[in-house]
């Protein structure tokens, strides 16, 4: 549950220190000196009996930021008379009452690595034929439901849908066309697909979100044996193994980091991909594949940690469509520093070292707090 | 039989036999596509003999008066025995002639010895090896045997004997046999059928020439050079003429960089390739392969394990792609060449086929063709961005109705923000110059020049045609531009399209704008130790070294020469495409170029093209800052306000 | 015994998103190219299908990039593509698209409404694609690295993801010597099976907005998450010893949800 009033900023004092007595930097949102929770009102829909229903994938019990956004969009333009009804394809082990679901339908036989199109599209269908929502969202994502949207919209000819949804609000929504080159509106429609980050996930209210269990029992009716698909089973792979062009973390190493096995065991740590500039992989100290830049790869991954890279224009080409560029070096006049969202200044050596170690703790803690505390 | 009469024998065998080696060499080059030639030329060998190949030899004393006396002696020897014993008149006279002849060959042949002795790796061993010896062979039987009779012993008459015998071998079987001496005649016609006569006229000749696009030309539906019976038949003959000297080899900046690029051994693939034909031949293996080859292999890739023949692919199996890919078209290899070979027309021809026909390119070069393609610019840049940099700057942008003296073409540079600073600083000398000027705005197409050399002459036609009915609907007298490789394809290639413009580099202008007086420079702050790097497509493509100097030197900075300057100049690497196809090496080209500039502790480094600006700056350490000449006049209007 | 006798690759005509220039749809091509080797190595019949207008540039492009031959449905712009894409589609054992056009909608939509049209199974994000007896073996794509493979029933209709490793060859030869060829299935009706959703454009791009609950936020709160909100220019930090500096890495990290410990 977010718990965060108005954030507050000290431009001159970057530096905090928390209650347990670390001194920490916070950039963004700093830690508010009263810590009390906030308590919000809880939204109940007064006639249930008009729906929005929302249908997304979960990972191992979570749900993924894209999710999140589609059932709050769906709670923020629900009306008062609206109830938002989750329907969550896998296993959940989170409580989505903040995100203003009122009533949720957990079907943990679809977990999103088993490909069975034909099984939770029948599901879909059940649960829309029980409710008959007015509008259904999903997100627009490569774990299923960008796909199962799809397949509903084509079963569904006579509403109105919108795919690659990027902007939407009570009246219309809104996807870029003909190649990106253009901007389309349309009014809203009954199934919308929306693409990751188009709304925000703070509501000042929370919902009930009270298992619907009557509706989950009902829903499953696939009979396997009629299936045109079989599902083999996923392939192994390591995320060091991961093309660059699909790593979402990538650590990337410059001329800047003289030791690789730090910068590895970093890259280990963070679960992320490894790159490197052109003068890394000139000096033999990583494959050319793992050259990014203009004569490299182009990557997209939402964090790029750039480790002793100055940001000369052919590598910054490379990286032109990644998120938040995080960088690590010792000139503070560095171009990747104009790039960058956030820099750190110092020694890289030291500062993976450190990064490691706090990485490591971090973990720690936060096993001990889900072992201590197992449902969120 | 007397020995006047076996040297006469001995003299119409040789000529036979040299007639009969030329005529099969001949057999060989005639494979080759027919190509435009004149007879007359033969008779003009002598002066290009003299005046175009020595010009290139000069340029090593030592190797030039060796040759000359080893050449030379030989020749004059060659013809007095023709005279003397070949037409049978035996007079004394003449055998003194000729004894004073093989006695300046010997001399010569002493020099051939003594360098070979401690060779540098560039010149090739194998056959060559045995030249100083066989050569001597010759000189020495055929100086014994033009002394009086009377002085010769018989047995060592006979020793002369077999020793001219040997040599006259070499001389006679060498173009039918493909021998070192085969150089000797192929040079000599080489020299009479150049594929580019225009040489010879004291021109430089350096647009590559256009080919048909609208049908497929070759009989197996190939475009550009797919086996060596592609090459014309002149351009076969002129592989011929190579004496593996490696003088390409040493100026190749590829080849120094470790990329799997060597010129001289490229041109002797090829030489394999045409002089073997598997059809013709009961023996399977009757493909040539490059394991004779005695000199220095492509960087990283063994000697033996290539092999051709005429009709055969010559990529893979006889040149692997990468080598050609590495070739930055700086033609440094050509303008060192003694022969006069045209190595980047080959492998320009090479790559055509590679890229029209199989679409094979490496790197970033497939997308840089689809941009251009698409875009009409290398980036994927939309056209009318590229002019944003100037657009506080108040110029006009040029418009079918409005007339000027001069159209600024900015080139692919203009969407860098680095080498916008250039072009701004262009700008300003222009406006202090009061010379009336325009951009080109959104009608600015890219010339093309980068897909041309990546072989896409499909792509380049298509730009050239676009731009030039663009330029035609304007109106200006001249074109400038910061860009030598602009400078390059409007100059030298769009002529063959239709497109005739008088252009300059930036550097050109301002020179002649400085020297009238309309352009009022002040003096330079600039302490700093400064070398000039030549730009390849400026200097050696379009011979503009002087301007930039004169302007340096008009400013107050003196340029401190780096190795390899003007029209020898050493690449940034930066040309031909090859930073797209991007081929490994051990280092890279600029770092060679800025190890040249940081040897005479230069601490600037002006220059004159984006390319090498890019290159340059692409060099990490602490190395001396790149400044274009633009900029560095510029900052002396500042001083003067 | 191979099944498969007949691939039809769906080509679109794709448009460059700065310059409007007709071009291929890289995402046709990569499937094309696969269709391609697929159909040599297994001595099935390649096919390729556009519906749409005969003249376009961007067809040419498929020719280069190694096509020999497209057959194209002449239709007018109201007519539905899936419904006549369908009626050419009888002798496909196979079918293959890209994973999203580039003009148009681009709505991705167009393979799951033919699979429904023709009642025929569908595997979208398909990296990699294998004949195995009477099915086809799919390598999936999945995000963060992650493969799965499946099997389908044919005939079927299999999408290609972007990421498909397939390298395209694009050739002048092949370009002028393929040729184009119109079908004579003047194909009239206008169909009204699909829903069409209005969609007005808007020629200029402008960063699309947030969809926010409304709040309410006193004025000093709203200034001050202005001020503290996704701030653009980067932040330095330039003080405070490696292990503090390490702390601020991570705390962003935290922030933006990059790391989920
Ligand atoms: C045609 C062309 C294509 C190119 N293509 C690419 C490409 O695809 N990809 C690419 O990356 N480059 C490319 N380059 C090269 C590019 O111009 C730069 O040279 C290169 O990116 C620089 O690499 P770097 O940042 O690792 O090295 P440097 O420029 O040497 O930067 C090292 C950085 O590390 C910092 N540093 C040093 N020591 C430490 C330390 N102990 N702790 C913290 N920081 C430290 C320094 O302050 C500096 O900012 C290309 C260049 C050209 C000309
Ligand atoms: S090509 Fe020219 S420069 Fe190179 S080795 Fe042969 S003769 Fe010498
Ligand atoms: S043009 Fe330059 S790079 Fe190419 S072979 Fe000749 S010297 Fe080498």
């Amino acid at each position: 549950m977010s718990t965060s009033k108005a954030k507050r900023i000290n431009p001159n004092r970057i530096l905090n220190t928390t209650q347990n007595g670390i001194k920490r930097i916070t950039l963004s949102a700093p830690e508010v000196a009263e810590n009390i929770p906030e308590v919000k009102p809880l939204r109940t829909p007064t006639k249930p009996k008009n729906f929005y229903l929302t249908v997304t994938h979960a990972d191992r019990g979570m749900l993924d930021d894209h999710a999140h956004q589609v059932i709050a969009s769906a709670a923020i333009l629900a009306d008062k008379e609206t109830t938002v009804v989750a329907l969550v394809l896998g296993e959940l082990r989170e409580d989505i009452a903040s995100l203003g679901a009122d009533k949720v339908i957990v079907m943990p036989e679809f977990d999103y690595q088993v490909f069975q199109p034909d099984a939770e599209l029948a599901c879909v269908l059940k649960v829309i034929d029980s409710l008959q929502p007015s509008r259904i969202f999903m997100p627009d994502n490569m774990i299923g439901d960008g796909e199962l949207g799809r397949r509903l919209i084509a079963t569904q000819p006579s509403k109105s849908a919108a795919t690659h949804v990027i902007e939407i609000d009570a009246k219309h929504v809104a996807s870029y066309q003909a190649g990106g080159s253009l901007l389309a509106f349309a009014d809203l429609p009954e199934i919308i697909l929306l693409a990751a980050n188009t709304a925000e996930t703070n509501l000042p209210f929370v919902a009930s979100a009270i298992p619907d269990e009557q509706l989950k029992s009902t829903s499953y009716t696939f009979k396997e044996s009629n299936s045109d698909y079989k599902n083999l089973g996923m392939l192994p792979v390591a995320s060091a193994t991961i093309a660059l062009e699909e790593a979402d973390f990538i650590v990337s190493a410059g001329n800047g980091v003289s030791n690789v096995a730090t910068l590895e065991t970093l890259a280990r740590s963070l679960d992320a991909a490894i790159g490197a500039s052109r003068v890394a992989v000139d000096d033999g100290k990583f494959p050319r594949d793992k050259q990014i830049g203009a004569s490299g790869k182009t990557v997209s991954a939402s964090a790029y940690l750039a480790i002793g890279i100055s940001g000369a224009v052919q590598h910054l080409q490379g990286i032109k469509d990644c998120r938040h560029v995080i960088a690590i070096n010792r000139d503070n006049s560095a171009p990747i520093v104009k790039r960058a969202d956030l820099t750190v200044i110092g020694d890289a050596e030291e500062i993976m070292q450190s990064l490691i170690l706090a990485i490591a703790e971090a973990k720690q803690a936060t096993s001990n707090q889900t072992m201590s505390n197992p449902v969120n | 039989m007397s020995i006047q009469h076996l040297i006469t024998l001995l003299f119409w065998l040789a000529t036979a036999t040299l007639l009969a080696g030329l005529w099969r060499r001949s057999q060989l080059w005639r494979q080759g596509q027919s190509a435009d030639f004149s007879w007359i030329n033969l008779l003009a060998i002598p002066k290009r003999y003299f005046v175009d190949l020595h010009h290139v030899v000069s340029r090593e004393p030592f190797i030039a008066r060796t040759h000359v006396a080893t050449a030379g002696g030989a020749v004059a020897a060659l013809i007095l025995v023709a005279i003397n014993y070949g037409l049978m008149l035996y007079w004394n006279v003449l055998n003194w002639a000729i004894l004073i002849a093989t006695a300046i060959m010997l001399v010569g042949v002493f020099f051939v010895w003594l360098r070979r002795r401690n060779a540098p790796s560039r010149l090739s061993r194998g056959a060559w090896s045995r030249l100083p010896y066989s050569l001597a062979a010759f000189a020495i039987g055929l100086l014994v045997l033009s002394l009086p009779v009377s002085v010769l012993a018989g047995s060592v008459a006979v020793l002369a004997l077999i020793l001219l015998m040997a040599g006259s071998a070499e001389l006679a079987l060498g173009i039918g046999l493909g021998g070192p001496m085969k150089h000797a005649i192929a040079g000599l016609l080489h020299l009479a059928f150049h594929p580019r006569q225009q040489r010879f006229n004291g021109k430089l000749s350096t647009a590559l020439k256009p080919i048909a696009l609208d049908v497929i030309t070759l009989e197996n539906q190939e475009f550009g050079i797919s086996k060596p019976s592609d090459f014309k038949w002149n351009q076969l003959l002129g592989f011929d003429a190579c004496v593996q000297c490696g003088k390409c080899e040493a100026a190749c900046p590829a080849f120094a960089a470790g990329q799997p690029l060597n010129p001289k051994k490229l041109i002797q693939d090829l030489v394999v390739g045409f002089s073997h034909d598997e059809k013709s031949s009961h023996d399977k293996n009757s493909k040539g392969t490059d394991a004779k080859f005695a000199g220095s292999p492509y960087p990283g890739m063994p000697i033996g394990e290539h092999s051709g023949s005429i009709h055969a692919p010559i990529v893979p199996s006889l040149i692997e792609a990468e080598t050609l890919w590495s070739c930055t078209t700086c033609r440094a290899c050509v303008q060192e060449c003694p022969m006069l070979i045209e190595h980047v027309d080959a492998i320009v021809g090479l790559r055509r086929n590679l890229t029209l026909t199989k679409g094979e390119l490496p790197g970033s070069a497939p997308q840089t063709l689809e941009n251009l393609r698409q875009t009409a610019t290398v980036g994927g840049f939309d056209r009318k961005a590229r002019y944003y940099w100037a657009v506080d700057l108040n110029v006009k942008t040029i418009a079918p109705n409005i007339p000027v003296d001069i159209l600024l073409i900015a080139g692919e540079g203009a969407f860098d923000m680095r080498y916008q600073r250039t072009l701004r600083a262009l700008v300003k000398l222009l406006k202090a110059a009061k010379v009336d000027f325009a951009l080109m705005g959104e009608y600015e197409r890219d010339t093309g020049d980068t897909a041309r050399r990546l072989g896409d002459e499909a792509t380049f036609q298509k730009l050239a045609k676009l731009n030039i009915e663009t330029l035609n609907s304007l109106s200006f007298k001249r074109i400038v531009t910061a860009d030598p490789h602009v400078l390059h394809s409007l100059k030298n290639e769009y002529a063959a399209f239709g497109g005739n413009y008088e252009v300059l580099h930036h550097s050109t202008l301002l020179a002649q704008l400085a020297a009238s007086g309309q352009l009022k420079l002040g003096k330079s702050d600039e302490t700093r130790k400064l070398t000039y790097h030549d730009p390849c497509y400026l200097g050696r493509y379009n011979g503009e070294t002087e301007s930039p100097r004169a302007l340096l030197k008009s400013i107050g900075i003196q340029v401190n020469e780096m190795e390899r300057s003007g029209m020898r100049g050493r690449c940034c690497g930066g040309g031909g495409g090859a930073p797209l196809t991007d081929i490994p090496g051990k280092q890279r080209i600029p770092d060679i170029r800025i190890a040249d500039a940081r040897t005479i502790g230069a601490e600037v480094v002006a220059v004159g093209c984006p390319q090498c600006t890019a290159m340059l700056e692409g060099v990490v350490g602490n190395r001396p800052e790149i400044l274009d000449i633009a900029q560095l006049l510029a900052s002396t209007l500042e001083l003067e306000s | 015994m191979n099944i498969i006798k007949h691939i039809t690759t769906l080509v679109s005509a794709g448009r460059h998103p700065v310059s409007g220039e007709p071009r291929h749809c890289h995402n046709d091509s990569l499937a094309m190219t696969i269709g391609l080797d697929m159909a040599k190595s297994i001595s099935a019949k390649h096919h390729v299908l556009h519906a749409g207008n005969p003249d376009n540039k961007a067809l040419s492009e498929y020719l280069a990039l190694g096509a020999g031959q497209i057959d194209v449905i002449p239709i007018s712009d109201d007519t539905d593509v899936v419904d006549c894409l369908a009626t050419q589609l009888n002798h496909a054992d196979l079918i293959l698209t890209g994973s999203r056009a580039e003009s148009g909608e681009d709505s991705s939509l167009l393979p799951y409404l033919l699979a429904e049209k023709i009642g025929i199974p569908l595997v979208v994000n398909a990296l990699a694609i294998k004949v195995k007896a009477n099915t086809i073996e799919v390598l999936q794509f999945l995000p963060k690295g992650k493969r799965r493979h499946v099997t389908v029933k044919l005939p079927a209709i299999i999408a290609i993801h972007p990421l498909a490793p397939a390298s395209l060859k694009f050739s002048y030869a092949r370009q002028i010597s393929g040729a184009i060829k119109t079908l004579l299935v003047p194909y009239t009706s206008t169909s009204t099976s699909v829903h069409k959703t209005q969609w007005q454009t808007l020629a200029s791009i402008r960063k699309p907005i947030k969809l926010k609950a409304p709040e309410n936020k006193s004025g000093h709160d709203r200034m001050m998450s202005a001020i503290s909100s996704e701030s653009k220019g980067g932040a330095v930090v330039n003080n405070g010893n490696s292990v503090e500096k390490a702390q601020v890495i991570l705390g962003y990290l935290r922030e933006h949800r990059l790391i989920n410990f």
